[in-house]
């Protein structure tokens, strides 16, 4: 009587299913990315219990630091070609089209006009360390009124305003901000929040 | 591992001998190739998209005598005044003749801000009008306000107005806030 051989497995074993999982994971992950823009600044949004989505297009961001000082992006970044087009023969920047593009490179922009070009030219290590001083918005200067106006006007007549604030952001930079609207008529705003749990 | 199979150099015994191939490709590389990618994109992807609320906020009356015509019943609304600190009060008067006395220190929590103003709207002469009064104080901060909103979303409230404070009702909160918060 033959003894009983146990069946020998080779070393090395059968890769496929492994693979289709892989490659199906891989495919999930390239159909949903949106990469991720440049951040100039750091916000922390305060919680809330609304469930409702940020949508990523017609959005125009305002972010307002704890600081005070206001920021202005656009989510899409393809709205931002249209974006800089439209700044720069309103406020005749005279932007090359290489700062043009760096400019749809960054999620917000945190520069007055002037400084725009020069802020532009920085490579992105020099720009993460510039001090930014925000665009202005006071009684006597109200540029960030000026871009809004620039692209809920000119560039986008769809697009909506949300407002970006840090947790320790004070009261009266809010106020400001929502007055200089409410004299542009601008008077319906989404604010970011994120989701309590 | 494709392999080039080179046939056994001249016609030694004059058998060309082929190698004979399992039929499955080793797949090792591949899936390595496919999770490094996989990696590529999870770190690049951004999840947890933000949330928003809406906030829609009146448009501008140029005459600030229109904006006092519509006079509200007291009963019918409630005024919360945010301070420093996170710290709140609430009252039920008419603006005029706010004293620090009128003002009740409450907070943020579901027993504080949210009770009071479930229990002075169920006691509103007419409820589906109870208006909330949401005056910010220099001093208070964006949390604060979007704290507020939240609970006015919690109450059902969709009547609220974010007006600024008055100088009498200043003069209240800042004799109130004076005192440290009770305990």
């Amino acid at each position: 009587m033959a003894a009983v051989k146990p069946k020998r497995h080779g070393p090395s074993m059968d890769m496929t299913a492994m693979c289709d999982v892989a490659f199906l994971l891989l495919t999930f992950f390239i159909m949903t990315t949106q990469f991720k823009s440049q951040e100039s600044v750091t916000i922390e949004t305060p919680s809330s219990i609304s469930e409702e989505l940020i949508e990523e297009k017609d959005l125009g961001m305002i972010s307002i630091t704890s600081e005070g000082t206001y920021f202005f992006g656009v989510a899409n970044p393809l709205e931002r070609y249209a974006l800089v087009e439209a700044l720069n023969s309103e406020f005749n920047l005279g932007l090359t089209p290489a700062e043009q593009a760096k400019f749809t490179k960054l999620a917000e922009i945190g520069v007055s006009k002037g400084g725009l070009k020069q802020y532009l030219g920085l490579t992105e290590a020099e720009q993460g360390k510039v001090k930014l001083a925000g665009i202005p918005l006071d009684s006597t200067n109200t540029e960030l009124v000026d871009w809004i106006n620039v692209y809920v006007r000119k560039v986008n007549p769809n697009a909506k305003l949300a407002i970006r604030g840090d947790v320790t952001t004070q009261y009266p930079s809010i106020k400001n901000l929502f007055d200089e609207l409410g004299k542009a008529d601008i008077n319906k705003f989404k604010l970011v929040t994120k989701s309590e749990n | 591992m494709a392999e080039i199979q080179e046939s056994g150099g001249g016609k030694g015994d004059g058998k060309v001998r082929v190698k004979k191939s399992s039929g499955k490709p080793d797949m090792t590389p591949m899936v390595d190739l496919g999770f490094l990618l996989i990696t590529f994109f999870m770190y690049t992807t951004t999840f947890g998209k933000p949330n928003i609320m809406k906030l829609n906020m009146p448009d501008k009356e140029e005459d600030p005598e229109k904006q006092e015509k519509m006079d509200l019943k007291e009963s019918n609304t409630i005024t919360i005044i945010m301070g420093k600190d996170d710290r709140i009060f609430w009252y039920q008067k008419a603006l005029t003749d706010v004293l620090p006395e009128d003002l009740t220190e409450t907070d943020y929590t579901a027993d504080g801000i949210r009770s009071a103003i479930l229990k002075r709207k169920a006691n509103a002469p007419n409820p589906e009008n109870f208006t909330v009064i949401i005056k910010p104080t220099d001093e208070a901060n964006w949390k604060n306000t979007v704290d507020i909103l939240d609970e006015m979303a919690v109450t059902q409230c969709d009547k609220f107005a974010i007006v600024d404070v008055q100088k009498v009702e200043l003069d209240a909160y800042t004799a109130k806030v004076a005192s440290p918060k009770p305990n």
